[in-house]
């Protein structure tokens, strides 16, 4: 008798916690400091990685083994096709696909990327097009258009995971990076360098430093892996703070020189710096999660997350900010933490405010949940959960505005996820194999003086003209 | 014997601990705690425990009429099929079938997830009335205000029905913390300078056939107190409403019931005793008014109403043979409309129309009412309701409103309430108290904590002290 009224009183306590008493549930805890996700993939995140991956199950061209940066557009950047190479990878490590599978979709690629149509017959051009391989503008129609310093750092970073990982792959990696000519790409200080035609002028190729702190900084990395010295690229001055919610989130001090160098501080590029770097310098084969070798960039990380955890304790609104796709005009925008010096601008490529499409982007917040264990990722986590098409991918992200959709699905955003769950599994990843391939060998006996190769070796006679119509 | 007693005292113990830590534990949002509602005055407990199949299929039925009667462009669902007039008493009962059926697992995440999207967009966007507060009717199909001859038009405002709404929608954004934001946006559009007072009165508007727009003191017995708990969750003053001050009672049966002792008034608002209003606090908030200081551990006063409800009901069944669940329902015939009680203007199991006058023969076991008391009392009286309608679904979904007491026949009237409140019963079987997850502070909160609105009365902890009290008359003055 006496053990019924006993528990009665025990599920009125639950019911009155339950309903009352805030003081007594914990509320939501600022996190004190950086602590990755760790550990096998938990039902739940299984799942996220084979929604992700369908993106790649569905919309690789069964000929080129190329995949368009979103559904039904066949135009990619080689930004994408880093992710593209990250999925791939992520997916045979987290057994989603086969050996087979993984070689088939790798190799489809290689060869592609040994043969590639360069531009100008120098450096990858800024967009390909996933039916035919062939460089095309952002329209899919045929032509040339420059390339993008940063798109090709990054994919560099990926080229050599892929080769410390699966040393098999790494001539025909090494092969098509000693296509590139890279007189033009980093000057003797280290800047990078990226083109474009102006105004699509063939006889008009200007030449500009590309990249803003963040990903200036994770775009260098890659390069330096290749052997590049990025002393300009990397070193984190000239920059600034600005105090948003008592954080100070850097940003960089130099005047806006032109479109191609937008200065927006978003997650992404810390993000990526983090799961693939760990925010090591190049070269470290730490793989210490707690130890970071580029300190400053782990600090500009965490300021970044804590920015946006803040803007969350102090308004409610969850935020995981980063540029990204948009289901409607102008379909791409800048989510930023400060845009232009505004913190939580929402800006077009030309620097337009956009407020109304300010997203919660799924990737961003999936970064951060992974990067940043806290009672805060845990509900960004829980946010982003069902932001995704069954059977095609993730969204982009929800609009903070209106709550609905963005329903862009992106090539980038879905490979970055892969990645972000490999990191949960395995930790950094760029891990070395301590193997020398073709291209240790080969420069050490020989050069490519008209591509400027070995960039050790010519890198330091290296001027380029910087010219701004 | 001693041991054994230390062994359960601290198994009892360890229980303690435990049920404070799970309800300690903000993150588990999917594992619904259960929570149990203050003890009943009578030995009946209530339904607790995992879903038969039969019930989990009596939920598909339910969730079907909301795949039935949604329209895509909008979002919103029937007010009952046939008809494309919603109120927001139906789209706070649309918002209980979404997370009912979720919780359930008759609801996959993703179509609970589009759907939840939909429905906070449209209220994002919807027109509201001349008072700044959603109109009384609006056209499912279009999204427009409508007044109640189902033209393009305003129709004033119902507090109780708002104040279901407001229930409901801080029972989504407590516990889906993606949609948090967007739902406290919806509360901030509405102007709360006309619907409640200074002392936490309720008030109604309704409009007569030439347009003209009349405040009144809404509210009876039951429902005012469940809508006051709506204003109280957003952070207004409720306690005139949640008083009961004008409770009489009576027996029935060998019963004690209370009752409103008010008079119908102008518009009418006839104090009836039917089950909803006295099993919806039960069923959302197990009958204690939440943020009250000092919770009672034994019976509330909402508890007390119901369960005489529940025991009145059950007294015609064991004494008379005559299965009961009264509740105000859409018929399929005139008047369409049915106040179907336990006790009403004197009169025990009266029906009545919305005018007051009655309805002879119209009275029905309602299917609602008769859900909400299953889940509420565990009883062989309810088993015997429940298996007398079991057969009572239409095959292209959704279940009937009931059966006629009469000759048996069915009411072929299908609404959305009827089956919100079947899958809020099944529900609360599931998972226990609805209203489970701790309040927690988001946006609304925030933004109010800088931010006045002073045209609309927020924050409510600076304004609501300035609302001004209805002007008291004739018709509306209570009895003393």
């Amino acid at each position: 008798m006496s053990i019924p009224r006993i528990f009665l009183a025990i599920l009125l306590i639950a019911a009155i916690l339950g309903t009352g008493s805030p003081a007594l549930c914990a509320p939501i805890r600022p996190a004190e400091k950086q602590i990755p996700r760790q550990g096998p993939l938990t039902a739940n995140e299984r799942q996220w990685a084979e929604i992700a991956w369908n993106y790649f199950q569905n919309n690789v061209n069964q000929e080129t083994g190329l995949s368009g940066a979103q559904p039904n557009y066949a135009p990619f950047t080689m930004w994408d096709l880093s992710a593209h190479i990250a999925a791939i990878i992520s997916a045979h490590q987290l057994n989603l696909i086969d050996e087979r599978e993984f070689d088939s979709r790798i190799r489809k690629i290689l060869r592609w990327f040994i043969s590639m149509e360069l531009f100008r017959g120098d450096l990858p051009n800024q967009f390909y097009s996933a039916d035919n391989g062939r460089m095309v503008d952002w329209a899919n129609e045929p032509g040339e258009l420059g390339w993008s310093a940063l798109d090709l750092g990054r994919l560099l970073t990926w080229l050599k995971i892929l080769k410390e990982r699966y040393p098999a792959y790494s001539e025909l990696v090494d092969k098509g990076v000693m296509r590139w000519n890279w007189s033009k790409l980093l000057d003797r200080d280290g800047t990078m360098f990226g083109a474009s035609y102006y105004q699509r002028d063939e006889n008009n190729l200007i030449h500009y430093a590309e990249g803003r702190l963040g990903y200036e900084e994770y775009a260098a990395r890659g390069f330096a892996l290749w052997g590049a010295n990025t002393d300009a690229a990397s070193v984190a001055e000239p920059y600034s703070t600005i105090t948003v919610y008592g954080f100070q989130v850097p940003f960089d001090a130099r005047d806006p020189e032109n479109l191609h160098a937008p200065n927006f501080v978003v997650s992404e590029s810390y993000v990526l710096d983090g799961i693939e770097h760990n925010w090591d310098l190049p070269g470290d084969t730490n793989t210490n999660l707690k130890i970071h070798s580029d300190p400053i960039q782990a600090r500009f990380a965490w300021q970044i997350y804590k920015a946006q955890e803040a803007r969350f304790l102090n308004t409610g609104i969850l935020t995981a900010r980063t540029e990204d796709a948009v289901d409607k005009p102008p379909y791409f925008v800048y989510g930023t933490i400060l845009g232009y010096g505004t913190p939580w601008a929402t800006l077009s490529h030309e620097g337009k405010p956009m407020p109304e499409l300010a997203c919660l982007n799924t990737k961003a917040a999936m970064g951060l949940w992974v990067l940043f264990k806290s009672d805060y990722t845990d509900l960004l986590a829980e946010a982003v959960t069902a932001l995704y098409e069954p059977g095609k991918g993730f969204y982009v992200g929800r609009f903070e505005e209106t709550g609905l959709l963005n329903k862009a699905i992106t090539l980038n955003g879905n490979g970055v996820i892969l990645e972000i769950l490999l990191y949960k599994t395995t930790g950094k990843l760029l891990v070395y194999s301590g193997l020398e391939s073709h291209w240790d060998k080969f420069f050490k006996k020989n050069t490519l003086p008209r591509k400027a190769l070995p960039p050790w070796k010519y890198q330091p006679s290296i001027t380029i003209h910087k010219f701004d119509p | 014997m001693r041991l054994s007693s230390f062994i359960r005292s601290s198994i009892v113990s360890w229980l303690l601990i435990a049920a404070l830590l799970s309800a300690c534990h903000y993150h588990e949002q999917n594992q619904a705690m259960m929570f149990a509602p203050v003890s009943s005055t009578v030995d009946i407990p209530i339904r607790q425990g995992q879903l038969l199949e039969s019930e989990i299929q009596t939920a598909s039925r339910a969730w079907a009429y909301f795949d039935r009667t949604i329209f895509p462009e909008t979002g919103i669902p029937q007010g009952a099929v046939g008809s494309d007039t919603v109120t927001m008493w139906d789209i706070g009962s649309y918002l209980a079938a979404l997370v009912s059926a979720k919780r359930i697992g008759v609801l996959d995440e993703i179509t609970f997830d589009r759907r939840m999207t939909a429905v906070i967009y449209w209220l994002n966007t919807m027109e509201l009335n001349d008072y700044g507060l959603p109109n009384k009717f609006y056209n499912a199909r279009t999204g427009g205000l409508i007044q109640n001859d189902g033209q393009p038009g305003q129709a004033g405002f119902s507090a109780i029905d708002i104040g279901r709404l407001l229930i409901w929608l801080r029972i989504v954004r407590n516990e889906f913390i993606t949609h948090s934001t967007t739902v406290d946006k919806i509360v901030l559009r509405f102007n709360f300078r006309h619907v409640l007072d200074s002392d936490g009165l309720l008030h109604g508007a309704t409009a007569a056939s030439d347009g003209k727009v009349t405040l009144f003191r809404q509210g009876r017995l039951g429902l005012q107190q469940y809508a006051a708990i709506g204003f109280k969750l957003w952070g207004f003053n409720g306690h005139e409403s949640l008083k009961m001050n004008h409770r009489s009672a009576i027996t029935i049966l060998g019963h004690w019931l209370p009752f409103d002792n008010r008079p119908t008034g102008d518009p009418p608002q006839i104090g009836a005793v039917t089950t909803g209003m006295g099993m919806l606090a039960g069923l959302e908030f197990g009958f204690v008014v939440p943020h009250t200081e000092n919770q009672t551990t034994s019976s509330t006063p909402m508890r007390e109403l119901a369960d005489a409800i529940y025991l009145v009901q059950e007294a015609r069944y064991s004494q008379q043979g005559r299965l009961t669940a009264r509740d105000p329902h859409i018929m399929d015939r005139s008047p369409y409309y049915l106040i179907d009680s336990l006790y009403a203007q004197g009169v025990p199991f009266v029906s009545l129309d919305s005018r007051g006058n009655p309805v002879p023969d119209a009275a029905a076991i309602s299917t609602k009412a008769a859900y909400a008391m299953w889940a509420l009392y565990d009883s062989p009286y309810t088993d015997a309701l429940i298996n007398a309608l079991a057969p009572k679904y239409d095959e292209y979904g959704g279940w009937f409103a009931g059966i006629y007491e009469k000759d048996g026949s069915t009411n072929r009237a299908i609404t959305l309430d009827c089956n919100a409140i079947i899958l809020e019963a099944l529900a609360f079987k599931a998972t226990g108290v609805l209203y489970s997850q701790p309040d927690t502070h988001g946006y609304w909160e925030k933004l109010l904590e800088s931010k006045n609105f002073e045209q609309q009365g927020l924050p409510p902890s600076r304004y609501q002290r300035e609302f001004q009290p209805l002007l008291e008359n004739e018709k509306t003055r209570p009895t003393p």
